[in-house]
């Protein structure tokens, strides 16, 4: 297949050296001043060209260079974040100097420097803000992002999609990369492909039964924001009481003790009960650390098979001695119990000082794994809850890369993918769309000796919920206690990466559920889905003006989901299990498919096959933060109606990272 | 050899590098920290080479360069005002700029007279621009003294580097299925395996055996068949600069393009091989050196100097191809074994 498009190449070259084609001009001499660009039929259109690159970071700052360094003289960079030092080993456009200052400012400062001549705008902004409309987007001939998370990239692509811009895509993490290119009507769309649910826990696990060091990660960061930040109702970090494996006769007891003793505890908000000691760090210790976990240990079942936790006391911190080894950084040491208390106290008066001075409505703080008090507070309570827990411990540094999601990153990565970015550039303007790739960067050869493989671009999945012409997704919540707020904000803003939502309901009256426009709908807000008779099957049309997005959804009532979910969301319902079955007695019926027969417990739960075409699987935690692409070694199973024989071994042959 | 001393990290440096120490481990670093490379000729592929492994936090990086800054140069590290100077001169201020921790020493004498003592006190080196008889008496050096040798260059869209580490040892890590968990639950599909580490050893042979080589009765047809393409067009490049005492150019176009079918057929005919197996579409695309190419050639091969000097991760064994106009892949093969 490469050896015919190569002799077709050539054989166009020749048969055009002549005839003056002015996009196949191959032979004709470069400028003189110019031999570092590419032969002049690929000049004119650079020259002609108008770019816009999504992001100056790591892929960003490479890309800048490439660009300006190739003959692209209109570019508009955009970035919302600032330069921070661990950017440094990798974002060469930036200087220690520069920490603080607008990443797009600097790298397009710098740039401009490899040619004072080229137009470069910097927009330090958010791509997803109203300005950057569909028409905005058309002013330019080739998108490219160079961003790190799917929100971003999905609403890039939608409205590229809509613009009818091509666009090219990449990403990075260690030493793998991506690169491909997304035309509408001629490839995949990002959103094509359902990405792999996000990871998040059970309530129950991080609040009652924690077994890993991340459980205890999450349930320190909750209780950052429940004493400091924002609170939200799914970050509790008491004990759950409602617990199924709990249920029994001791936990109400206790609970009744200590209601009794403490004057209903689990009524006051846990910050309003910091507020009365004025953040006493002994008496936060006290509850966290020994009175809950006391509490926890009358929950006498959910102990049965685990180890039990240990209560700490306040006034008996243990000491251990430190048996690691020299030659770490001083972060990699672990600390002992004693040292999590010394920096919880530090941390915990930083921190209560700095929300004190704060005035108004950002009355709380943001966690940020930047921050030393914050990461000092998670690093010291996580531990903590380790050592009671029997959990293994670790260094600040590992909690900061688990609590911060850090993706490890270096130049050379970057640097081969933002030259490849390029390459797909180069074919896009040449109208050479059938030369475009989907191209992965292996951290060793493949089975084919390539580190760098490119293979052929998908066409679009018929049954897209973007970039088909009538998307349509299904969606699995319980309509009673979903509220409009949370449907807007968790499902069509958070999963289905919608920014202006406008809701209607398909019953007939053309029920306003949400509205785009400020105060129409706000009093729809706080009530529940099933109060606008939303139940089993009903349709809602959402319509996204400014990403030009129309969606169909189904909605499924359920009342409980797997692992006490809030929604999921599918691309296929026929791929679902059917609920009547669920409340007979005796065995089911077996079905003649391989999937898994549905529950029978009374609660109508539903069986969701880890293969099923899931866009989004929201738990009860840990969606705070920016989703960075996860390292996957194995092929994508269970995409049956997408995927293709030769797509299942391109994926098995190369190093995925999930952009 | 990189020589192991005691080095430790401060915490200037661990907030530098963290992102990197995440990746490839603190004794990485540190090991990165003691090296000191050379690097001859900074052109476009010089200046990328150049800025990843200052950025990675090397010991030292000597540029040794004889020629004058062009204006258009696709080394992005010359500012407009140092255009004239020599090369390294007029790149050093912004090499220095990607991170005042790395020594920065340049040279501007003519590599051809630089003798063995010159190349004994390096711990990689790394030549770019060299006529391929430069290039074999270097490494020849270099394998006397027991230090790692790349050689690599970008012409046009595409380029290619040979690496010669002589006797090499390095750990990777391989993943362990994961245990049975506690309590009787079998391990999800997400639950992450233990990786356990693993020692090898490689043997790699010298530039002069390697271009000497014929690979199409070496390797097996499907691999020869892979690369010949990439074999011949380095073979032809290698040989023009040999002959022609330059790189082909845009001002001679036409005659380059035929000079180089020249030298490709005399390959062709030296290795018993059909005349029409390799197409002349691909000299079209040669000439200059494209800031994306070198991007690309750069980035891999400064991650294979990291590699060899940290001791980590099997390293490429010894030739990489890259064209970014005909089959836009990136082909390692082992070439005269």
């Amino acid at each position: 297949m490469k050896h015919s498009n190569k002799n077709k190449r050539t054989s166009e070259i020749r048969s055009n050296a002549t005839s003056g084609h002015p996009a196949r001009q191959f032979s004709k001499l470069g400028k003189m001043a110019d031999v570092n660009v590419a032969p002049s039929l690929l000049d004119d259109s650079i020259r002609k060209s108008k770019i816009l690159v999504v992001g100056a970071g790591g892929i960003g700052c490479e890309l800048l260079k490439n660009l300006v360094l190739s003959g692209f003289n209109d570019i508009l960079v955009i970035d919302l974040d600032t330069i921070d030092v661990s950017n440094l080993n990798r974002q060469f456009l930036f200087q220690k100097e520069h920490v603080g200052k607008s990443k797009a400012v600097i790298a397009r400062e710098s740039a401009l420097g490899f040619n004072p001549n080229v137009t470069i705008v910097a927009k330090h902004d958010s791509v997803m803000n109203s300005e950057y409309n569909v028409t905005f987007f058309k002013q330019f001939t080739v998108v490219m992002n160079a961003l790190d998370n799917r929100a971003a990239r999905s609403h890039v692509n939608r409205m590229c999609l809509a613009a009818n811009v091509p666009l090219i895509e990449s990403g990075t993490a260690g030493y793998l990369g991506q690169v491909t290119a997304i035309r509408k009507g001629l490839s995949e769309c990002y959103d094509c492909n359902p990405k792999a649910g996000q990871k998040s826990f059970p309530g129950c696990t991080i609040r009652n039964t924690p077994s890993e060091p991340i459980h205890c990660i999450v349930w320190a960061k909750h209780l950052f924001n429940q004493l400091f930040g924002e609170a939200d109702p799914d970050e509790d970090v008491s004990p759950d009481t409602a617990d199924p494996e709990a249920a029994g006769d001791a936990g109400s007891v206790a609970l009744q003790n200590q209601a009794s003793e403490a004057g209903n505890v689990t009524r006051v908000s846990t910050r309003a009960w910091a507020q009365q000691s004025e953040y006493d760090p002994s008496k936060l210790f006290g509850k966290f650390f020994c009175d809950d976990i006391k509490y926890l240990l009358s929950m006498d079942k959910l102990w049965t098979k685990r180890t039990p936790p240990t209560p700490l006391s306040w006034d008996n911190i243990p000491e251990e001695i430190s048996d690691q080894q020299g030659g770490l950084i001083k972060d990699q040491k672990v600390w002992s119990p004693a040292e999590c208390v010394q920096a919880m106290v530090s941390s915990i008066k930083i921190l209560y000082q700095r929300s004190k001075e704060l005035n108004g409505e950002e009355s709380f703080l943001v966690w940020d794994k930047d921050d030393e008090a914050s990461m000092d507070f998670v690093t010291a309570c996580s531990n903590l809850r380790s050592h009671v827990f029997s959990i293994p411990k670790k260094s600040r540094f590992d909690v900061k890369a688990m609590a911060g999601n850090i993706i490890p990153a270096i130049a050379t990565t970057n640097a081969v993918i933002a030259g490849l970015i390029v390459f797909e550039a180069f074919k896009i303007l040449e109208g050479k769309w059938e030369e475009c790739r989907h191209v992965y960067l292996n951290s060793k050869p493949n089975a084919l000796n390539k580190v760098i493989a490119p293979s052929s671009l998908d066409s679009a999945n018929p049954k897209c919920y973007v970039c088909s012409p009538h998307p349509e997704v299904t969606v699995l919540l319980n309509v009673s206690q979903m509220t409009v707020q949370s449907f807007e904000d968790k499902v069509l803003r958070g999963a289905l990466h919608m920014i202006s939502p406008d809701v209607m309901v398909d019953d007939g009256k053309g029920t306003v559920l949400i509205s785009s426009e400020e105060g129409e709908t706000t009093e729809n807000m706080s009530k529940s889905l099933s109060d606008f008779n939303i139940s089993d099957g009903t349709r809602l049309r959402c319509e996204d003006f400014h990403q030009e997005y129309d969606l169909n959804i189904t909605i499924i009532d359920r009342e409980h989901l797997e692992e006490n979910r809030e929604f999921t969301v599918i691309a296929d319902p026929s791929q679902l299990q059917p609920k009547a079955a669920v409340e007979s007695s005796g065995p089911q019926p077996s079905t003649s498919s391989s999937k898994p027969a549905p529950s029978t417990r009374a609660t109508e739960s539903v069986e969701i096959d880890e293969d099923l075409d899931v866009i989004f699987q929201k738990g009860c935690a840990n969606d705070d933060h920016q989703q960075e692409p996860s390292i996957r070694k194995r092929s994508i199973s269970g995409q049956a109606d997408i995927g293709s024989a030769s797509k299942k071994l391109r994926l098995s042959e190369n190093d995925i990272i999930e952009l | 050899m990189v020589a192991k001393e005691e080095v430790t990290i401060s915490e200037a440096e661990a907030a530098l590098y963290d992102r990197q120490i995440r990746l490839w481990g603190l004794e990485a670093q540190k090991r990165l920290r003691a090296a000191r490379v050379l690097l001859i000729g900074l052109g476009g592929l010089g200046a990328e080479i150049a800025k990843n492994l200052t950025l990675s936090g090397i010991k030292s990086l000597t540029l040794l360069d004889h020629s004058i800054a062009v204006a258009n140069s696709a080394n992005f590290l010359i500012p407009l005002e140092n255009v004239g100077k020599n090369v390294v001169e007029a790149s050093l201020e912004r090499v220095q700029r990607l991170n005042p921790m790395v020594d920065i020493l340049t040279d501007t004498e003519n590599v051809t007279a630089k003798n063995e003592d010159f190349f004994s006190g390096f711990d990689v080196v790394c030549a770019t621009r060299l006529p391929v008889e430069e290039s074999i008496r270097i490494n020849a050096i270099c394998r006397k003294h027991s230090i790692p040798f790349y050689s690599g260059d970008v012409f046009g869209f595409g380029g290619f580097f040979f690496v010669d580490l002589l006797e090499h040892e390095y750990s990777e890590e391989v993943n362990v299925p994961a245990a049975t968990l506690k309590d009787g639950c079998t391990a999800k599909k997400n639950d992450p395996s233990e990786t356990k580490t693993v020692k090898h050893t490689l043997n790699y042979i010298p530039l002069q055996a390697a271009f000497e080589a014929d690979p199409s009765s070496q390797l097996n047809k499907r691999s020869w068949q892979r690369i010949k393409s990439h074999f011949i067009t380095m073979k032809s490049l290698l040989m023009f600069r040999s002959q022609m005492k330059r790189d082909p150019e845009a001002a001679n176009r036409q005659s380059d393009i035929a000079k180089l079918c020249e030298i490709r057929d005399h390959i062709l005919h030296e290795m018993k091989l059909d005349n029409q197996m390799v197409d002349s579409g691909i000299f079209e695309t040669v000439f200059g050196e494209l800031s994306p190419a070198a991007a690309v050639v750069g980035g891999v091969l400064a991650q294979e100097i990291i590699k060899a000097v940290s001791h980590k991760d099997a390293p490429i064994r010894n030739h990489f191809f890259f064209n970014g106009a005909t089959d836009f892949s990136g082909v390692v093969e082992a070439i005269g074994f």
